[in-house]
């Protein structure tokens, strides 16, 4: 399905895999809204290329204000939304000896973005797509919840950001189950190691050249992203669709569903 | 005999159920305990057993720093960790925003922070004793079985949902933040169990499906009928799987227990989640 006239919003769009997936979509032709905290999204929306409207807007998605914002820009930009894509995501150390005082600042820095953030932009979103007459959710998660293929899973050093992407999987599953019959389709993307700066901040932005260059680069992903969109209302829903570094980024075969008795 | 002679074990969301369940073995084993709830009955269970008994909610950091402190004081030390409570709430992707917050600061509250914020407060003591147990209660939501998240054993014949139809899996309308909450406390685990293993204590997860519990008989207005409460697993059953699971000594694993299947600890298994000596 062609995503010429869809409407799109990236979250966390100034850089990285968000800028990639903002540009990824206005080349295939969809209107943009690009958002971050960060004010460079602004230059990003202004150099996107594509045959659809882009529009950059500085909003942080883990306050209620900044959502409202960018559901009314979309609207009023755009007229419906049709994709939402849940890219904005913050990461930090955050060790299990760390004082509880700490841990509590934690606590709100990683959860307030990358879970209860999400959880407010998509409740905000669903019934604008639902009135589009279906589209796209998708989360950008992390490797660490599918089985892994090397060692480096789920630091050690970092359950709070290890959680929230975790908890993803709630929101995954349970949405596309129930907005199924509205034609709205929930998928997570699990990338491993990708060359964005949330990545080279590991080294204060300066990794090991021979490492970052065996990491997957914004591109991929993003390429990712426009093949699952792509795959339209009959495509596949409620996946964690995994990429890893040393393996083809590829969809892969649509896993079978299975039924549930909750609920 | 008592495994547990000369331990601290706390255990949040003790009043009811398997919290309720958990302390009396615990209490069977030796061990001394400390018991939280934000229920009045857990004054009433601490007094029978001559245990701590604090009234506590564990989504707030003071009520958390007041429990273990309490602990500290009256107990000496904690050994064990069972973050046990927990709540559940119907939420739904079209819910609107108000509902949304509250439902968040509820479930995920409880559930998701309660556990960390009593783990994060605990583990210095665990690391003081040179060792310890942590025991996060989740749910069998998380045993998908392969579809649609791969968690465990159950791409593999040894699933122990593969002969279960519907299969007893999360994603249910009004269970997604519930879910996430859930989902979460696996985030926390793995990690945790890494980051702990060269302090010698343990940390993991105890995914049982229906269980008969104030939880699950609130699903049924509490009054389930007497068919549906004669198919559930016993909380003491569930207990006692949690005390073999201690027994046993591993760290970082996920155990499940099903209805209609024998409720035994299963196989120490290679977990995908946590490859040791990764980092």
């Amino acid at each position: 399905m062609s995503l010429k006239g869809r409407s799109a919003i990236v979250t966390g769009a100034a850089q990285g895999l968000g800028r990639a997936f903002a540009a990824a979509l206005a080349r295939a032709g969809a209107n943009v809204l690009a958002c971050d905290v960060q004010r460079e999204v602004l230059g990003v929306a202004a150099g996107l290329k594509g045959a659809g409207k882009a529009v950059g807007l500085v909003a942080d998605v883990s306050k209620e204000a900044g959502v409202l914002r960018i559901v009314d820009t979309a609207r009023t930009s755009f007229g419906r939304i049709d994709t939402l894509v849940n890219n904005a995501g913050v990461w930090r150390r955050t060790p299990v000896t760390d004082s509880l005082e700490k841990a509590l600042d934690d606590w709100d820095f990683v959860m307030d973005t990358n879970l209860r953030g999400v959880l407010l932009l998509s409740r905000a979103c669903v019934p604008h797509i639902v009135a589009a007459g279906g589209g796209d959710i998708v989360h950008i998660s992390t490797y660490y919840v599918l089985p892994a293929k090397g060692p480096g899973t789920n630091s050690p050093e970092t359950d709070l950001y290890n959680a929230s992407k975790w908890a993803l999987n709630g929101f995954t599953q349970a949405w596309a189950r129930v907005l199924e019959p509205k034609k709205v389709r929930v998928n997570a993307l699990c990338m491993g190691a990708t060359d964005t700066a949330m990545l080279r901040g590991l080294w204060d932005g300066s990794p090991p050249a021979e490492l970052a260059r065996t990491w997957m680069k914004p591109a991929q992903i993003a390429q990712h992203l426009i093949d699952l969109l792509e795959e339209g209302p009959s495509g596949r829903t409620g996946e964690n669709i995994g990429a890893w570094v040393g393996h083809p980024v590829e969809l892969g075969p649509r896993k079978p569903a299975h039924r549930s008795v909750t609920g | 005999m008592a495994f547990l002679e000369g331990k601290v074990a706390l255990v949040t969301g003790a009043a009811v159920g398997i919290g309720n369940a958990i302390a009396r073995a615990l209490h069977a084993e030796g061990a001394r305990l400390s018991l939280c709830d934000v229920r009045d009955e857990v004054m009433d269970l601490a007094k029978e057993l001559g245990a701590l008994g604090t009234k506590a909610n564990v989504s707030q950091p003071a009520d958390v720093k007041r429990v273990v402190d309490a602990t500290l004081r009256k107990l000496g030390g904690i050994d064990v960790l069972v973050n046990n409570a927990g709540v559940w709430a119907g939420s739904l992707p079209t819910d609107d925003l108000e509902k949304t917050k509250r439902d968040y600061d509820y479930l995920v509250g409880v559930n998701l922070k309660g556990s960390f914020l009593f783990g994060r407060a605990v583990i210095p003591h665990l690391i003081a004793r040179g060792g310890g147990d942590i025991i996060n209660v989740c749910t069998d939501h998380v045993q998908t079985c392969g579809s649609p998240f791969e968690l465990t054993h159950d791409d593999a014949p040894a699933c122990p949902f593969k002969d279960i139809a519907p299969r007893p899996t999360g994603g249910g309308p009004g269970m997604d933040l519930y879910d996430a909450s859930k989902w979460g406390q696996l985030g926390l685990t793995f990690a945790w169990a890494q980051a702990l293993a060269p302090h010698h204590i343990r940390v993991n997860a105890l995914c049982m499906g229906a269980t008969d519990s104030y939880m699950l008989r609130g699903f049924h207005n509490h009054n389930p009928a007497p068919e549906e409460v004669a198919r559930w697993m016993k909380a003491s059953d569930i207990a006692r799987l949690m005390l073999d699971l201690m027994r046993d000594g591993r760290t970082g694993d996920y155990i499940g227990a099903a209805v209609g299947h024998p409720i035994v600890l299963p196989a120490r298994r290679a977990n995908p989640y946590v490859i040791s000596g990764a980092h």
